[in-house]
């Protein structure tokens, strides 16, 4: 009985050869991307380079000592993506993987000249990571992706975890490929794209990168850069962070740098004599980080004028950052229009159609409270010359 | 007189003779006996009886206590008067024939054939060399009982019914076997053990038609549910204070003369997963171990085929850092990682089984020459990679966490199975593979037990004693 069973078993699982190796990755040749950048060469073709990642061993498991190369770039011009990581797959002979890549890196002269064909790819490949970062790089690509040396091998790990880490986050202004292909297609909520620039050095042969500032995007050109303090008001008022540093500097004081935290802010789109207004209200609660200025906390006065000096300068960068988006690049970065369109949807409507020129007729009125909760280990002032004896 | 008489007793001897094929080890001793000196046999098989008692309850007496009895010519016959007047053996019989002296004999009593006299005696001089009571040797615990049970039935009873000091303790013995007359015994308290559980047990017993039963898995593969599964609906046990349990759970013990192994009845998948020791620790500490057996159930079965699975088919779901770092262990290991696993897998479990046959003096051997083949030669050679074997012992480690051997030798065959299915359809096939077991399992029974009770179908106060270790404060009412 039991070999009739057994040759009626032995058909029985041939059949589930059938499926074959249906979808199966092989996975000796696979070989994970860790980048992507795409580019404009001199002749106005699509140039694609892949930043490949060769695995070692950690450290910790002895792998120290492997002496081969941790990355390995291949560049290679299309007239779509597609099109020329198929020649980039001819070249590195490898399967390649994209569901693990880390950095999405744009340059500036295609993003000037507009993602439009670009982003189909991106759309539609299910073989990807939509969680890769987005940068905007001011220097040629191939080369930023080549040579670019951090303290770990593979630049775009560190570059992740630069994004990742909750300190960096303000200034950063990270912004993930799902985040970033939508807003390319929506005027109420555009993209900002952190920008990847090298530290002039021009003695070493490495390049250090330091990613700092914000490329602002209108639909899917971009239009500006804002500098890394603006971008810090981007994150907070899309609400990407609650943490920051603000330096005040006036004519009362000379510099005092403060640390934010606990950031609450809320845009409210109000109508005043039919006009438009962009009203912000934000909560914060600020340390005191230096000082170059002798002060004397336990005077209520001069909490007071830092107070005051502090929301006057936040508010006073807060109008600066939204007028220099609105009225000079005409986009609205910061999802002021997905705020009018969640509080009345249906104003939006009539908004919706000419959002990015209606943008410069918007007012901003910004209302800021601050308590100085903090001031290091030191109350008065400075240390005096008796106390130190 | 008469010659027929003499002729009977000489006859049953005879025949006794002849029956057992002159077998040598089978003893006589005459003697004399009585004032009439009535030449007297007494015939027994060597090493089934104990001499001691042989000698002290048949021989002496019969020699020593009636030099000064007339024997012949009383109220009594002859027999009746040894019965009742002279042996000091703890159970005696009279019988006639040949056919009730065999198996009388052949399970250790003596029989005295006196000259002149109908029929024979009997004499129950039963003393078979038996182990000592020993620390089971395939589940010892850190804390309970050491007593673990022996070869012998009675030996056996003795163990439970000293725990159970109840009139409700009932034991029903059967002969099985059509040369092995081997006895069981069906153990259970009367008013907690299910009726219609109690009688389909019996029947079933009592329809076994076998030649011999020398351990008691030939019951179990007889009686049980579902033969052709995989799975275990029998629950099978050497340690005399879990038996004492599961009887006072209302379940059925089969004990077997010739093996420490009882047999529990009915037995679910959950029965398999706890041991007595859970009962004996504290309860957040037993309902922990638990649960870590739990997980050791699963990880035995998936862990090698989501390894494969998710390698070979979906390698985007593996974190970048251990991605980066099984491909590069991986870097020139010349198998797939589908044969490195089920090589390895086989390996581990050529290394058990030979760990079992090996003598104990070489056992040690084994292990450590197949810990350094595996883990350290294979991987620096660079024929197999690092994380496989990792994968391969952690599926080892959570094997032996499951309690039950048999069941763990179920979950170690379909292990095979999975991996078959992953590396074909990976995780969906281990879906697949999880949804057929799911269906074979809620479809078994264990004497009108599902096998999947109490989740399927679902008793809320039995799963949470299945889930939880339920301290006995709580448990105030009686079960």
């Amino acid at each position: 009985m039991f070999f009739h069973l057994s040759k009626y078993a032995v058909i029985l699982s041939l059949m589930l050869l059938l499926s074959g190796c249906w979808s199966q990755i092989n996975f000796d040749q696979l070989t994970v991307v860790s980048a992507i950048g795409l580019d404009v060469n001199k002749q106005g073709q699509l140039e694609v380079s892949v930043q490949l990642v060769n695995p070692t061993l950690p450290v910790a498991a002895g792998g120290g000592g492997q002496q081969r190369r941790a990355i390995a770039m291949y560049t290679a011009n299309g007239l779509t993506v597609e099109d020329a990581l198929e020649t980039i797959r001819k070249q590195a002979k490898k399967s390649l993987f994209f569901s693990q890549t880390k950095v999405l890196l744009i340059g500036e002269r295609l993003a000037r000249q507009g993602l439009d064909d670009m982003m189909d790819f991106f759309w539609r490949e299910p073989n990807q990571n939509f969680n890769c970062w987005v940068m905007v790089s001011k220097q040629s690509i191939p080369e930023v992706l080549s040579d670019s040396k951090e303290l770990q091998a593979v630049a775009a790990e560190e570059w992740k975890a630069y994004f990742k880490n909750k300190t960096y986050k303000p200034t950063s202004g990270g912004i993930q490929l799902y985040q970033f292909l939508p807003r390319l297609e929506q005027s109420s909520f555009q993209a900002a794209v952190p920008g990847l620039i090298q530290v002039s050095k021009p003695s070493s042969k490495d390049m250090i990168m330091e990613i700092k500032d914000l490329a602002v995007f209108r639909n899917t050109k971009l239009v500006g850069w804002l500098t890394s303090e603006e971008a810090q008001i981007i994150s907070w008022l899309t609400q990407q962070s609650s943490l920051g540093m603000f330096e005040v500097s006036t004519k009362d004081i000379k510099s005092v740098m403060f640390e934010l935290k606990n950031i609450h802010i809320a845009m409210k789109p109000v109508y005043e004599n039919g006009q438009l207004q962009m009203k912000v209200r934000m909560r914060t609660q600020a340390t005191i980080k230096t000082s170059t200025e002798k002060l004397d906390l336990t005077e209520k006065q001069t909490t007071d004028l830092l107070e005051t000096e502090l929301s006057n300068a936040i508010s006073e960068t807060i109008e600066k950052t939204v007028y220099k988006l609105y009225r000079s690049y005409k986009s609205d970065a910061i999802g002021f229009g997905e705020a009018i369109h969640r509080k009345a949807p249906k104003s939006w409507k009539t908004l919706k159609g000419d959002w990015n020129n209606k943008l410069a007729q918007i007012n901003v009125q910004s209302s800021i409270s601050i308590e100085i909760i903090k001031s290091g280990l030191l109350i008065d002032s400075n240390i005096k010359k008796d106390d130190v004896q | 007189m008469p010659d027929s008489k003499v002729n009977t007793t000489r006859d049953l001897y005879n025949e006794l003779v002849s029956e057992l094929g002159n077998s040598s080890d089978l003893s006589t001793r005459n003697c004399l006996i009585g004032e009439e000196r009535i030449p007297a046999s007494v015939v027994w098989i060597d090493g089934l009886v104990s001499k001691q008692n042989l000698n002290a309850d048949v021989i002496s007496p019969l020699i020593s206590g009636t030099q000064q009895l007339k024997l012949l010519h009383q109220s009594e016959p002859p027999h009746e008067l040894l019965c009742s007047y002279i042996l000091t053996a703890n159970h005696v019989k009279m019988v006639n024939t040949s056919d009730e002296c065999v198996p009388l004999l052949v399970s250790g009593w003596t029989i005295i054939l006196v000259e002149d006299s109908e029929g024979a005696i009997a004499v129950n001089t039963q003393g078979l060399e038996t182990r000592s009571i020993d620390e089971p040797a395939s589940s010892s615990v850190i804390r309970g009982p050491r007593d673990g049970f022996v070869e012998s039935l009675s030996v056996n009873i003795s163990l439970i019914r000293r725990r159970i000091r109840d009139k409700a303790f009932r034991v029903e013995t059967l002969t099985v076997g059509n040369l092995s007359h081997t006895k069981i015994a069906m153990v259970y308290v009367h008013d907690r053990a299910d009726k219609e559980t109690v009688d389909e047990i019996r029947k079933r017993l009592q329809s076994i038609d076998i030649d011999a039963v020398l351990e008691s898995h030939y019951i179990e593969e007889i009686i049980k549910d579902s033969p052709t599964s995989f799975f275990p609906t029998v629950y099978s046990t050497e340690r005399p204070d879990d038996v004492a349990g599961i009887i006072l759970d209302g379940r059925v013990a089969i004990v077997v003369d010739g093996t420490p192994f009882v047999l529990a009845l009915p037995c679910t998948l959950f029965h398999l997963l706890k041991t007595t020791e859970d009962l004996y620790l504290a309860y957040p500490v037993a309902t922990f171990i638990r649960w870590i057996r739990y997980a050791g159930f699963f990880i035995t079965l998936l862990l090698p085929s989501t390894y494969v699975g998710i390698l070979t088919y979906h390698p985007e779901m593996v974190p970048p850092q251990l991605l980066s770092s099984i491909l590069s262990s991986r870097d020139g290991v010349p198998f797939p990682v589908l044969m490195e696993a089920l090589v390895m897998e086989i390996i581990f479990e050529g290394l058990r089984e030979a760990s079992i046959r090996m003598p104990r003096s070489i056992g040690s051997a084994i292990s450590i020459v197949g810990a350094l083949v595996i883990g350290e030669s294979a991987v620096q050679a660079g024929i197999i990679s690092s994380p496989s074997v990792i994968i391969v012992a952690g599926t080892a480690i959570a094997s032996f966490t499951i309690p039950s051997i048999s069941l763990s030798g179920t979950i170690r065959i379909l292990r095979f199975f999975m991996l078959l299915l992953a590396s074909l359809l990976g995780l969906y096939g281990i879906i697949i593979g999880l949804f057929m077991l799911g269906i074979q399992l809620a479809s078994m029974q264990s004497v009108g037990l599902p096998y999947l009770s109490p989740f399927a179908p679902f008793k809320k106060k039995e799963a949470e004693k299945a889930i939880f270790r339920v301290p006995w404060f709580t448990l105030r009412k009686k079960r």
